[in-house]
């Protein structure tokens, strides 16, 4: 069997190989788009837990797995040319520094996107208190609290504190499975900040018991992240507005 | 027919008929690969009612044109007669006096215009036909022969004037 | 009579060089082709992905992976114009954004294989423009480029075709559909709901069992939207006035509709549910019928 000319597909010039590059990481950003998934549940996994997925910085999986296939791909292609030893490590290295320092951008990223909570105020915040019918639930009330009490609000949700009990997050989390959680279902809080870092923020402060959650995100295998917070008077502060704008208790 | 018959038999007719349009192998080695490019593109239709050798220099010749009309159109006219540098250094009497002569008959064929040029080396370098040569320049071969003779008789002149004054 | 002594003696010259020198462009011409082959076929990829732009945020790759889209984008909406505007309704089973919303074929062809097509030829140029310009020159190129025209032209033409057959076919109701029903109230459509397959072999009798041309005055204040869904997606805009037992389609086109059929849909658009027997195959041709509960 005639062996095949390969010279042709050879790589010689310069403006080629720069060509060559361009294209391939297109390709590679372009096909990466969806098989980021488990990259994404990962990262959430490690983020701040203030940070839900509306807010989450994109694309960082599709580079970690751009820049990982990439590596792979100049390391055959030193090994096609005979490259050094020290080339090649040097390679290798990008293709793993690289992925790694993704990750620590996307953290660094994640805590400028959630410091709006801390350092700057919001354009809105909005509350939303369950109404009742008989049992079942049929809509929210909508408030918008003034100047003063949204300072008060802002103050609470500043100053909460993640739960890390693993028992309690056990039990929540069993209950947020058999629950009712669409919109209307929970009083919850909303704030939200404009846009700061390339990424808006929200806070969405679902009230639970004597417990605040933030739903954040999925998670592999149908599960979920969610956060939840210990009451720091936040909920008894909702109750009493709502008693004093609507005149009812939940 | 096959690119690699088709190269062999007419890469020197091809190569050859430029070096002399052109007097510069650089540039006849530059057009040759054009002429041969075309042939291997084209060579599909080529329906082989001329010989190879024909249908090649009639590539020859366009790329020629086609390059001086647009990059050197002294080589279209004819040209007033240089005197060349001693090319005696270093070789024999008999090697040097047949680099003389031929580059001599190079240069008379420069003095003339491209048409006559076409014609003489068509003839009496490439040995083809009237037919062929007409084939190729687009006329009838009675216009060929009439064309052929002035050019002989034009160069002829050209040469004795030369070989005189030297 | 030409005579030897009449021929000039000119000096034969033979070609000293490697072969490989006078055969240079040719071996250049082939991996050249190679070369705009593979940059096509790598743009072909790339129009494939090219809605994906929508989703990415690092500019520099969104911007390159819209061009092929975009332009399309601009073909389409922009000069030529879809009949995206003839449809009224956009609720239901209509696609909003789409291209060719009566066509899912139609909109496959213009925003998938035209978008393809032209990122091919955007990349395949590319490779033309970065290569020898003594071998792939401007006339070769304008053949080449002339050659994508055609297939983009051709492609813009099929959709438009597709297209233009399915509006036809709207207009005479032809095939078999699916329905897509509406209720609502006196304030327009609250909610609607599909009804596919089995669940609506009794709704296509009743539908087809009193269809005929119509001439009549048309009372828009008393007709209520229907979608009819056909194969290969291809979607029909109606309105049916129930009081007068017409339907309407998007052109204009009058049909006289059974009194059965006008009192099934004014049923399900006061109260959101077929009656009974209308769902699923009718209980009398089947013994195991199965009537899907809401």
């Amino acid at each position: 069997m005639k062996k095949p000319d390969l010279s042709k597909f050879r790589i010689k010039s310069t403006k080629d190989w720069v060509i060559f590059w361009i294209f391939a990481t297109l390709l590679v950003y372009t096909l990466a788009d969806g098989y980021d998934t488990g990259i994404v549940y990962w990262l959430r996994s490690v983020e701040t837990p203030w940070l839900g997925y509306v807010n989450e910085p994109q694309n960082y999986g599709r580079m970690m797995i751009s820049a990982a296939v990439l590596a792979v791909l100049a390391e055959a292609v030193c090994f096609l040319r005979r490259k050094s030893l020290r080339i090649k490590l040097a390679v290798l290295a990008a293709g793993v520094l690289v992925p790694i320092a993704l990750v620590g951008m996307y953290l660094v990223h994640c805590r400028l996107i959630v410091s709006s909570l801390w350092q700057e105020e919001p354009s809105r915040i909005t509350i939303w208190w369950k109404e009742s019918s008989g049992g079942n639930t049929v809509s929210a009330v909508l408030y918008a609290p003034d100047e003063e009490e949204q300072e008060k609000l802002l103050e609470y949700c500043r100053n909460l504190t993640v739960v890390s009990d693993e028992a309690l997050q056990e039990e929540f989390i069993q209950w947020y499975r058999e629950a009712d959680t669409s919109l209307f279902s929970q009083n919850h809080i909303d704030l939200h900040y404009p846009e700061r870092y390339g990424h808006s923020y929200s806070l969405d402060l679902y009230v639970w018991g004597d417990y605040l959650y933030f739903f954040r995100g999925h998670k592999r295998g149908n599960g979920y992240f969610l956060a939840f917070f210990e009451d720091n008077g936040l909920i008894q502060y909702l109750e009493d507005l709502r008693q004093e704008q609507l005149g009812t208790a939940e | 027919m096959k690119f690699a018959a088709a190269y062999e038999q007419s890469r020197d007719a091809v190569y050859g008929y430029l070096v002399y349009m052109t007097r510069d192998t650089g540039l006849a080695e530059d057009l040759s690969q054009e002429v041969f490019l075309r042939m291997f593109l084209h060579l599909g239709k080529f329906r082989e009612e001329s010989s190879v050798r024909t249908w090649a220099l009639s590539i020859a010749r366009n790329v020629f044109l086609s390059y001086a009309k647009r990059k050197r159109p002294v080589l279209l006219q004819e040209q007033d007669w240089e005197p060349e540098p001693d090319l005696s250094r270093n070789l024999p009497e008999e090697a040097v006096l047949k680099k003389e002569e031929a580059e001599a008959v190079r240069r008379c064929l420069m003095c003339l215009g491209e048409q006559e040029r076409t014609v003489l080396l068509l003839r009496d370098f490439q040995e083809l036909s009237y037919e062929e040569i007409a084939r190729i320049m687009g006329l009838t071969a009675e216009v060929i022969k009439s064309r052929i003779y002035r050019a002989r008789q034009k160069f002829k002149e050209i040469y004795r004037n030369v070989t005189d004054a030297e | 009579m030409e005579s030897e002594q009449d021929r000039i003696e000119i000096p034969e010259i033979v070609y000293q060089g490697d072969d490989k020198k006078l055969k240079e462009r040719i071996f250049k011409f082939k991996t050249g082709s190679l070369r705009i082959g593979i940059f096509t076929l790598i743009g072909l990829i790339l129009g494939f992905y090219s809605h994906t732009y929508v989703s990415d945020t690092f500019f520099p790759t969104k911007f390159i992976m819209a061009i092929p889209y975009k332009i399309s984008e601009a073909i389409y909406v922009s000069v030529l114009g879809t009949d995206a505007k003839m449809m009224k309704f956009w609720h239901g089973p209509v696609t909003p954004n789409a291209f060719f919303p009566h066509s899912w074929l139609a909109t496959v062809m213009a925003e998938l294989v035209t978008v393809v097509l032209i990122s091919g030829a955007i990349y395949g140029s590319l490779a033309y423009f970065t290569g020898d310009k003594r071998i792939f020159t401007l006339q070769r190129f304008l053949k080449f480029a002339g050659c994508w025209c055609a297939a983009i032209l051709l492609c813009i033409g099929l959709a438009y075709g597709i297209n233009g057959k399915a509006v036809a076919d709207n207009e005479r109701l032809q095939g078999e559909p699916d329905f897509f029903l509406y209720h609502g109230d006196m304030g327009g459509v609250k909610d609607g709901r599909g009804f596919y397959g089995e669940n609506a072999y009794v709704l296509r009798e009743l539908l087809y069992n009193g269809l005929s041309p119509a001439h009549v005055q048309r009372n828009a204040e008393d007709e209520i939207p229907m979608h009819l869904i056909y194969a290969l997606s291809r979607i029909g805009e109606y309105k049916v006035n129930c009081q007068e037992c017409y339907l309407v389609t998007e052109q204009g086109r009058l049909y006289h509709v059974s009194e059965e059929f006008a009192a099934v849909l004014a049923a399900y658009y006061e109260s959101g549910t077929l009656p009974e027997g209308i769902q699923g195959i009718p209980l009398e041709s089947s013994t195991e019928a199965e009537v899907e509960t809401e």
